[in-house]
């Protein structure tokens, strides 16, 4: 079993998958506010994934996708793209192929580490 | 939760794979939740704790800033005032001011810029610009860059000499040999009206090395180097770097007995019984040895004898070469502690110090007192981890462990005191290589174990070495664990990364937000109106995150896997040890 997951792990590192989502995702800023047990003024995540999920879950929420890009192992790449951009949606695709790129390369940077967390230590 | 808890899910984990959700969620808990409490690591202000939230006071990055302070101080990337500024406001309990903390900031950033070990090359790109910024980019590498500078500050040969080492240049190595010089040679008494201080080794300090060389045997004559060398012998930067090949290149070339006198403004208190035990012998010692009698040119071996001294948790003064109450406290509390270790009778011990005829005149035999130092010569890592291992096991079959669990952050206090003070002109000196204070903590086990059962008053040598090695396995293991593991967290839990947008319509703000998952897979959610600041922004946060998380999933990955090879009961200082030794590894290029 265990080297099932570690199998099927190691095939969803072969691909990458990235996608951009827009929508209604905003946020009351005075709902969030806390404040630390110094007393400082902080936000509360928490309090911040509860807003955001009854946003993206009323029934008038509209998210759709702007891109998803498939990276397959031997980096053959796959992009789609939502239709007649405007110009704000472009620096969204923009930051949507700047993440593609660095989490390629976080990849092949971080596979050796990753692959000792679960085969075992050097010493 | 319980040490063997965090043990049972590293395991699981480890067993069951990246998408055993549950193994990864108790992990997360017991080091992002329970671990903080446990031992006080401080978090950026606005990070919140479910549950497991402490309200004592944090002590884990302030010990790493105090010894920042000093390493920055010994190298000179700070002047000696805003160390003693520094150290002011320590006393005071108060904290550093922001214009003080800027300065140390600066400090890092010089450090960093000049520092070229790929430990440190790898860290992320230090942020210029706003102060918490700066501020926050510290904390999270403060175990990195104190470790790096620790070793530019040891004696205990964890810097390594540079064949490619140019007299010259300026480089935090040549800031490292310019301190030593310092150590063995700065003339306190001259200095009382300047504080300037060579930073960097030059070709002036030849002729100090060339009078180091004539203390030693002629077989080091070939060292010497040359008025115009343009470089140093590697064996001649080792007696730099490293004070117990210095200290037996020196011992070796002294054949006769040496006594030093030397006479104390008035009687040090404490160690009374052993100075009264000691004294009834004096006359007669002095007249029987017609060796050398010294009495006062040999500063040099003292200074050696100081180093030695503070390295083994005796000595908190300057090594100055001069003998004064401190010192003197020092060897007296050297030989209680080699008494109680036992292999030494009162009657060898005793042929250390002798009082002198007078009141407040004492005789040192030197060549004996070299003898006993030697005893606390740096062990090799594998050699200090054993030691360490047993100082452990017999903490644990003392019956003491659980106690020193639920006590240590109260009662490391206990040894504040002897860090020394720091004035104009006398700097608060602490001593921090990591196995000089395993050997010196393992040389009387006996009694720091009576220490943490309350039962013994004697804190210099053993039990101030003890405090101090633990505190920086925790200061520097776990701060580092923690800080990596936050980062890494965001892909084994799937954690968002969240910018929020700095303005919007009244209250409401867009919000841009993106997922990893371990595999790399990647959501990204944004509000239709998110601006392109914002976005620059979150593609900063992006940046930064994956950054840190590259720079430590290797050193993660090792803690882990150490995590889940210990055998329970084990109690949580000792399962900080075990976290702290691949971290150190990482640190030291080991691992």
């Amino acid at each position: 079993m265990a080297e099932k997951s570690l199998w099927d792990f190691i095939e969803d590192m072969a691909t990458l998958d990235v996608v951009t989502l827009t929508g209604n995702l905003t946020v009351n800023v005075n709902d969030l506010q806390g404040s630390d047990p110094e007393g400082r003024k902080a936000l509360k995540f928490s309090g911040l994934m509860q807003q955001l999920e009854g946003n993206i879950m009323k029934k008038d929420s509209k998210v759709s996708a702007l891109a998803a890009t498939h990276v397959s192992i031997d980096k053959d790449t796959v992009t789609f793209v939502k239709e007649k951009l405007s110009p704000e949606e472009a620096v969204y695709l923009d930051f949507h192929n700047e993440t593609v790129k660095a989490a390629g390369i976080a990849r092949a940077a971080m596979a050796d580490g990753i692959a000792k967390l679960f085969v075992g230590t050097k010493k | 939760m319980q040490p063997g808890d965090l043990i049972t899910a590293a395991r699981d984990w480890r067993k069951q794979g990246p998408g055993s959700r549950d193994a990864a969620d108790q992990l997360a808990y017991g080091v992002e939740e329970v671990m903080p409490a446990r031992y006080g690591l401080s978090l950026p202000a606005g990070t919140y704790l479910n549950g497991g939230a402490s309200e004592r006071e944090t002590r884990t990055r302030r010990g790493q800033w105090h010894e920042a302070v000093q390493h920055l101080t010994d190298l000179d990337y700070l002047p000696l005032a805003v160390s003693e500024a520094w150290h002011r406001h320590r006393r005071a309990e108060q904290p550093p001011p922001a214009e003080l903390l800027g300065r140390v900031l600066t400090a890092i950033d010089a450090f960093i810029a000049e520092a070229t070990e790929p430990v440190i090359r790898g860290l992320p790109e230090p942020p210029g610009g706003r102060f918490a910024d700066r501020l926050e980019w510290a904390e999270r590498y403060l175990p990195v860059v104190v470790h790096r500078l620790s070793e530019l500050t040891s004696f205990d040969g964890d810097l390594l000499p540079r064949p490619d080492y140019r007299i010259g240049e300026r480089t935090p190595f040549a800031r490292s040999l310019a301190f030593r010089m310092r150590v063995l040679f700065f003339d306190y008494g001259a200095a009382r009206r300047t504080r300037a201080r060579q930073r960097f080794f030059a070709r002036a300090s030849l002729p100090q090395l060339v009078a180091l060389l004539s203390y030693l045997p002629p077989s080091y004559a070939e060292l010497r180097p040359e008025r115009n060398a343009v470089t140093l012998a590697a064996d001649l930067q080792v007696l730099l770097l490293n004070a117990d090949r210095l200290f037996s290149a020196y011992r070796s070339g002294r054949g006769k007995r040496t006594y030093l006198q030397y006479r104390l403004a008035q009687a040090p208190a404490g160690g009374r019984a052993v100075a009264d035990r000691l004294r009834r012998r004096a006359g007669r010692w002095i007249e029987r040895e017609g060796d050398q009698l010294d009495t006062g040119v040999n500063h040099f071996g003292v200074r050696l004898a100081q180093l030695f001294l503070w390295r083994g948790g005796f000595y908190t003064g300057r090594p100055d070469g001069d003998i004064g109450p401190l010192t003197h406290a020092a060897i007296l509390s050297l030989l209680e502690q080699e008494a109680e270790y036992g292999d030494l009778s009162d009657r060898q011990l005793g042929k250390i110090l002798l009082p002198a005829p007078g009141d407040l005149d004492w005789v040192i035999d030197l060549r004996r007192l070299g003898d006993t130092l030697q005893r606390y010569r740096v062990p090799p890592v594998a050699e200090a981890r054993a030691e360490e291992d047993r100082l452990w096991e017999r903490i644990r079959e003392s019956g003491q462990e659980q106690q020193l669990d639920r006590t240590f952050t109260e009662r490391q206090r206990e040894v504040g005191p002897l860090y020394g003070s720091s004035s104009p002109g006398r700097l608060r000196r602490v001593y921090y290589g990591l196995r000089g204070l395993i050997r010196g903590a393992f040389r009387a086990v006996g009694r720091i174990i009576k220490w943490i059962a309350g039962a013994v008053e004697q804190l210099l040598g053993a039990v101030f070495d003890f405090v101090k090695a633990l505190a920086k396995r925790i200061q520097e293991g776990m701060g580092l664990f923690f800080t990596g593991f936050r980062f890494f967290a965001r892909y084994l839990l799937g954690r968002p990364l969240v910018t929020i947008a700095a303005a919007g319509e009244g209250e409401t703000r867009s919000v841009l937000l993106t997922r990893f998952r371990i595999d790399f897979d990647v959501i990204n959610l944004f509000d239709g109106g998110t601006d392109r600041e914002t976005v620059a922004r979150h593609a900063d946060l992006l940046r930064r995150s994956q950054a840190g998380a590259t720079y430590f999933v290797g050193a993660i990955g090792n803690c882990l896997g150490a995590i889940a090879l210990l055998q329970p009961p084990v109690g949580w200082l000792r399962l900080a040890v075990a976290v702290a030794r691949p971290v150190r590894d990482f640190l030291s290029g080991r691992g």
